[in-house]
């Protein structure tokens, strides 16, 4: 498969530079265009950083994602789960077709309901989540979806390990 | 002569029109060779970026590549360039047949130079540097062009080794006043740095003029090297070249974060 190798720090653009402090593979693939990587990382930092929604459910979201785009990237990288909440249990469950029912709450079994909807056909995917979630939430799950679809979509074309 | 100046303003806009050349300098930052990849800067795209120049307040231009007049279509680039700014074109003076300079005649009204590089009064001694049979095509051209009533500079590349004494009295011998010869130092990238060549060059020796080239905008003309055939992005700006305002954004904010000091060399 054809590889665009990441870009380490000191070759890569002066912009970029700031951002890959942190060795992630994001952005050390984004530093090949350094105005994509400077609007990019921001708003993945917003995205899944602390929202209204908790730590917990916004990584079910982010996993159950990753894992029905079969982004293995993004299900190894969250898959690790640490300060999340999430149990190793409930971990191995949101990585199976069926996720077990007793492991999760209302909100939580909606939100997996949606995830797999979305990835399906994203029309009409929030009706299971109207009884659970305010508008307000709602959008900052379609968004968290959304940026975790990219994100795998990226990983998965580029190969990111 | 000018030796080492002083740091240039963001005032010139360059472009990199292509990347291949007819030579294949020993201390060429940008590898550039007949079979080079060419990284050609489309004619129409040129012009574009040149319109919005003027509009951002850029004050001239400059042309570099491997060699620009390898591109058929570079008199008519200059032409375009001249007639909104001032133009400087950098050329290795080797091409310039009858044919040639009789098209770059139109180039006489305007505010543009060609600035031909020239790197020792010695035929030998340029020519081990530069390529065989450089040295005689560039003795021929200067007074063609400057018969043409288009102004002429000299570009030197030297080392510790370099008779200027000889060479000022060259580019005098033809009328070319010191004022019109630039020397700068052979900086190690590219080839150069592939041949134990020159004197290392940090972010803040390069000048501060941004540079277009067809993978994107980059800090100076001495910025998109290639080693190895890699073109070096580590002063890159942006991928996006229009509109304008991106790149120069990008190296606004770049000089604002960088610790600047008065750039050591001078492309023109």
């Amino acid at each position: 498969m054809t590889k665009i190798p990441p870009l380490t720090l000191d070759r890569s653009p002066l912009l970029a530079r700031p951002y890959l402090q942190s060795a992630s593979p994001l952005a050390a693939m984004l530093a090949h265009v350094p105005e994509l990587l400077e609007a990019t990382m921001p708003f993945v930092s917003v995205v899944l950083g602390p929202s209204q929604l908790g730590e917990r459910l916004k990584h079910l979201v982010v996993l159950r994602t990753s894992v029905c785009n079969a982004c293995r990237y993004c299900t190894r990288v969250y898959s690790e789960g640490g300060g999340s909440g999430l149990s190793a249990d409930d971990i191995a469950s949101i990585r199976t077709p069926q996720p077990l029912a007793t492991l999760f709450n209302e909100r939580e079994r909606a939100a997996l309901a949606f995830v797999d909807r979305f990835c399906a056909q994203p029309s009409g995917s929030i009706e299971s989540l109207r009884a659970h979630f305010r508008d307000d939430e709602i959008v900052a799950l379609v968004t968290i979806a959304g940026a975790t679809d990219f994100l795998n979509r990226f990983a998965t074309a580029l190969g990111l390990e | 002569m000018i030796a080492e100046s002083t740091r240039a303003t963001r005032g010139r806009l360059w472009f990199y029109t292509n990347y291949h050349c007819n030579l294949e300098c020993r201390y060429c930052l940008t590898e550039s060779r007949p079979d080079a990849p060419r990284r050609s800067l489309d004619r129409e795209l040129i012009e574009t970026i040149a319109t919005e120049a003027v509009e951002l307040g850029f004050d001239s231009f400059g042309v570099t590549s491997g060699e620009p007049f390898l591109r058929t279509d570079m008199p008519e680039i200059l032409e375009s360039l001249g007639t909104r700014l001032p133009t400087v074109v950098l050329t290795n003076g080797t091409l310039f047949t009858p044919r040639l300079l009789d098209r770059l005649t139109l180039l006489a009204k305007l505010p543009v130079a060609m600035q031909i590089s020239l790197d020792s009064a010695e035929p030998d001694v340029n020519d081990a540097m530069r390529g065989a049979g450089g040295f005689a095509k560039i003795r021929a051209a200067i007074p063609a062009l400057i018969a043409r009533g288009i102004r002429v500079r000299i570009g030197t590349t030297a080392d510790e080794g370099t008779n200027l004494v000889s060479l000022c009295e060259l580019h005098r011998s033809f009328g070319i006043s010191d004022d019109d010869h630039v020397v700068r130092p052979i900086i190690r990238r590219g080839r150069a740095n592939t041949n134990g060549l020159g004197i290392e060059a940090a972010f803040e020796d390069l000048p501060a003029e941004m540079t277009i080239t067809a993978e994107g905008a980059f800090w100076s003309p001495a910025a998109p090297t290639v080693q190895n055939d890699r073109l070096d992005i580590s002063y890159l700006l942006s991928r996006t070249v229009l509109p304008l305002d991106v790149p120069v954004d990008a190296m606004a904010r770049v000089g604002s974060e960088q610790p600047l000091r008065e750039g050591a060399f001078r492309v023109t």
